[in-house]
């Protein structure tokens, strides 16, 4: 059932894994999808839902750099497709 | 006089290091947590009337225990009651920080906050209340900068005033939310059943809260039924009433006591100022440029470890020499020669002979210290995780690799930040192929006896190329056999660069290189002395011409049983013999061909070893050489850090026994075809 919400909702281009994100944009983040410990440590990292996070450099098949208040952090690709977002400003 | 520990905790790079370094200057010891690899520092300084122990416990964003170092920083607080804890936070990050503060609440720590970095908030419009925090906290907030050394006389101040009277962190779980205070309300009141008082003795909330939160480790040390299933039907009424894990409704309830620590002390300007970081990012992080630039500084760490090194490691030389041949001057011939011999062709030729690169050693581990310090290692691992991901390693792999170049069992103990044991395995299975510094004294006698000045710099380069290409060929190798999987997901943080101090810098190595000379002045001595023995006895005849005596030795008949296996290879018994020493520390190979040639040749000059080796063998031999002496064998250190870090001899006998027959295989491979194309003839 959540899963279908996510497919609808993602249609309507609101929310997408930060896989998609657009370098400098400011997203929020909604959900992460993963297994209960690494959500905790995700959440420890401050990678959690309500987090406000800019995209600070995005490559193409390789990791991607978020920035967290003044923190830089590194998700490799596997992982920022579970992160789920919305952008909140170009 | 009183003595107290006093732990350092705080998230990585905070800047807690550079504060515990500052409250122990050289009084530091490296130690083990017991039962595991994670190293422990501390250091005791006395301080008017008290005598403190300061621990730096890993830097660690929870203490839920993920990761190894979690649990180790964990089990100090728990274990260990420090009688205060310097919860480090950097300023610019607080919120983040304040969770792992809550935590240690949680526990009812005794604390002071050093408030670090708290310039670089300010520089971003943050501005923080320490007062308000303080009284919201319920203990001394401090604000330092650690790298300028500013407010460390403060807090020191403030930190023996509270070993005088400490103030314990206020409790949170008041700001709680109710589903979660409940569920407490109720655990704690089943805690008596608990029939070990020292875990539960005090402390009745934190277990009730960290079994809510589905801790597999107490669960295992509480071993009462009872009460666990008090806790899962506690598990259950949560997430049913909350619709979230219990584990996210615990941390909720953390968000909203940190985020309202925040809210009364933190005003922020809206406007962010630009990460000069950033900046420094697009040119450094750059898929291509990054890469190219990164494989320049490696290109210069070698070249600078090797080329600026060698001046002084031909004065270390010299000196050595010279002691060697003052000792022979004022020892007169005929008064116990056995001795002088010992002490001449033994110990100074020996532990002499891998002395001489100690300035390669210790510039070799100020460049890693360097690039740590800067914050450069982990745009390391951030540019080489597309491709550790191909060969199936992790993007944190590349850090211990990196730091393999320094030595292999520092970097077997750095795999434990890698969370996933498959990942962690696959890491320290393939780091013997990193060139550690013990090989440097062979690459560094070798390479200059055969091969062209211009050529060094490159044949250097060369075999820690190939290395790193064995690793990677052996890491998918084992990715597509017996450990079929995929890496587990890349996470970390990249600190902000800052210019390293010389004062880190010199602290870092320096801590290193003393290991190098411990290992000179213990194992290699005993080696040294070992391997003199052998080539000495039994006594022949004065007559006796040498190479005979030598042939007849017991170093030589273990080389001349050897010979047959490693004449392919194009070793003589001589190597061979000094090879069955390298078992122990690969630097020992130098050492054993040192004292071969000086009880040989006892005319000719002290410290002529290159000019001996360049006339006895051809390069061929020497590449040869170098690369069974990079392949094969792994030392007996990294042998016993892979079976402590694996838990496992067979792992750590089969990396042994792999990479012996992958060594043999190629310098075979490499001495046949080159004789065969007629090369080194």
């Amino acid at each position: 059932m959540r899963l279908r919400l996510k497919t609808r909702e993602m249609k309507q281009d609101t929310i997408h894994p930060l896989s998609s994100a657009e370098k400098g944009s400011i997203y929020e983040i909604i959900e992460v999808d993963s297994g209960e410990a690494l959500k905790a440590r995700l959440r420890a990292m401050g990678i959690r839902p309500g987090a406000i996070v800019k995209a600070v450099r995005i490559s193409s098949g390789g990791p991607v750099v978020l920035g967290l208040d003044d923190s830089r952090m590194v998700l490799g690709r596997g992982m920022v497709e579970k992160v789920f977002a919305r952008k909140v400003e170009a | 006089m009183k003595r107290f520990t006093v732990a350092f905790a705080g998230n990585p790079n905070t800047g807690k290091t550079t504060l515990f370094n500052s409250f122990t200057g050289t009084h530091q010891q490296v130690g083990n947590y017991p039962g595991v690899t994670v190293e422990k520092r501390s250091g005791i300084v006395k301080q008017g009337e008290f005598e403190i122990e300061y621990v730096d416990l890993p830097g660690c964003y929870s203490l839920a225990g993920y990761s190894e170092d979690e649990m180790v920083a964990r089990r100090f607080l728990l274990d260990e009651s420090p009688k205060l804890v310097i919860n480090v936070v950097d300023a610019s990050n607080l919120e983040r920080n304040l969770f792992l503060t809550t935590q240690l609440a949680e526990m009812g720590m005794p604390a002071v906050v050093a408030l670090n970095m708290n310039d670089i908030a300010h520089s971003r419009g943050i501005q923080i209340d320490c007062q308000t925090l303080s009284n919201l906290l319920g203990v001394p907030v401090i604000e330092t900068v650690a790298r300028k050394g500013a407010g460390i006389a403060n807090l020191l101040k403030t930190v023996i005033h509270s070993l005088e009277s400490p103030a314990v962190l206020r409790s949170p779980y008041a700001h709680y939310s109710s589903e979660v205070r409940g569920q407490l309300a109720e655990l704690s009141s089943r805690m008596s059943v608990i029939d070990r008082p020292e875990l539960a003795k005090g402390k009745d909330e934190w277990i009730a809260l960290r079994l809510l939160e589905g801790d597999l480790t107490l669960r295992k040390e509480i071993e009462n039924d009872e009460l666990l299933q008090w806790v899962d039907k506690g598990r259950e009424q949560l997430r049913t009433m909350l619709g979230m894990s219990p584990e996210e409704a615990v941390d909720a309830s953390r968000f909203g006591f940190t985020s309202g620590l925040m809210e009364e002390s933190v005003k922020r300007d809206s406007n962010v100022a630009h990460h000069i970081s950033d900046s420094v990012d697009r040119v450094l992080l750059h898929p291509r440029l990054g890469l190219f630039l990164f494989l320049c500084f490696m290109y210069t760490l070698f070249h600078v470890t090797f080329t600026a090194g060698a001046p002084l490691a031909e004065w270390v030389e010299e000196l050595i020499a010279g002691i060697g041949n003052l000792v022979e001057s004022v020892w007169p011939d005929g008064k116990a020669e056995l001795l002088r011999s010992l002490i001449v062709d033994g110990v100074i030729a020996g532990v002499g002979g891998v002395l001489v690169f100690l300035p390669n050693i210790i510039l070799l581990f100020a460049g890693i210290a360097i690039l740590e310090d800067s914050g450069y290692m982990a745009r390391a691992a951030f540019l080489m995780d597309r491709y550790m991901h191909k060969i199936g390693l992790h993007g944190k792999s590349f850090i211990p690799m990196l730091l393999g170049f320094g030595c292999n069992v520092a970097a077997i103990m750095a795999t434990r930040t890698l969370e996933n044991k498959k990942d962690r395995i696959l890491t320290i299975m393939i780091l013997p192929m990193m060139s550690c510094s013990a090989r440097l004294p062979v690459y560094a006698l070798i390479i200059p006896a055969f091969f062209a000045v211009q050529w060094q710099g490159a044949v250097m380069t060369g075999v820690y190329l190939f290395g790193i290409f064995l690793a990677i060929a052996v890491a998918k190798l084992l990715r597509l056999s017996v450990m079929k999987g995929e890496a587990d997901p890349f996470v970390m943080e990249l600190p902000p660069y800052h210019m390293p101090t010389l004062r880190s810098i010199a602290l870092h190595s320096w801590d290193k290189t003393k290991h190098f000379l411990v290992k000179a002045g213990t194992l290699i001595l005993m080696v040294s002395i070992v391997l003199w023995a052998l080539t000495t006895y039994p006594r022949t005849e004065e007559e006796t011409p040498i190479d005979v005596a030598n042939e007849q030795s017991y170093a030589g008949q273990i080389g001349s049983f050897l010979e047959p296996v490693m004449s392919p290879l194009g070793f003589d018994r001589k190597m061979s013999t000094a090879l069955v020493g390298a078992l122990a520390a690969k630097e020992v190979f130098v050492a054993q061909m040192g004292i071969a040639f000086a009880v040989e040749d006892a005319e000719a000059e002290a410290g002529a070893l290159k000019t001996q080796l360049r006339e006895t063998y051809t390069p061929l031999t020497g590449l040869s050489l170098m690369i069974f002496l990079l392949v094969a064998a792994p030392c007996v250190a990294t042998f016993a850090a892979t079976k402590a870090e694996t838990s496992s001899v067979g792992l750590a006998a089969a990396q042994w026994i792999g990479f012996t027959a992958l060594g043999y295989i190629l310098s075979l491979l490499i001495y046949s075809v080159g004789s065969f194309a007629g090369l080194g003839v």
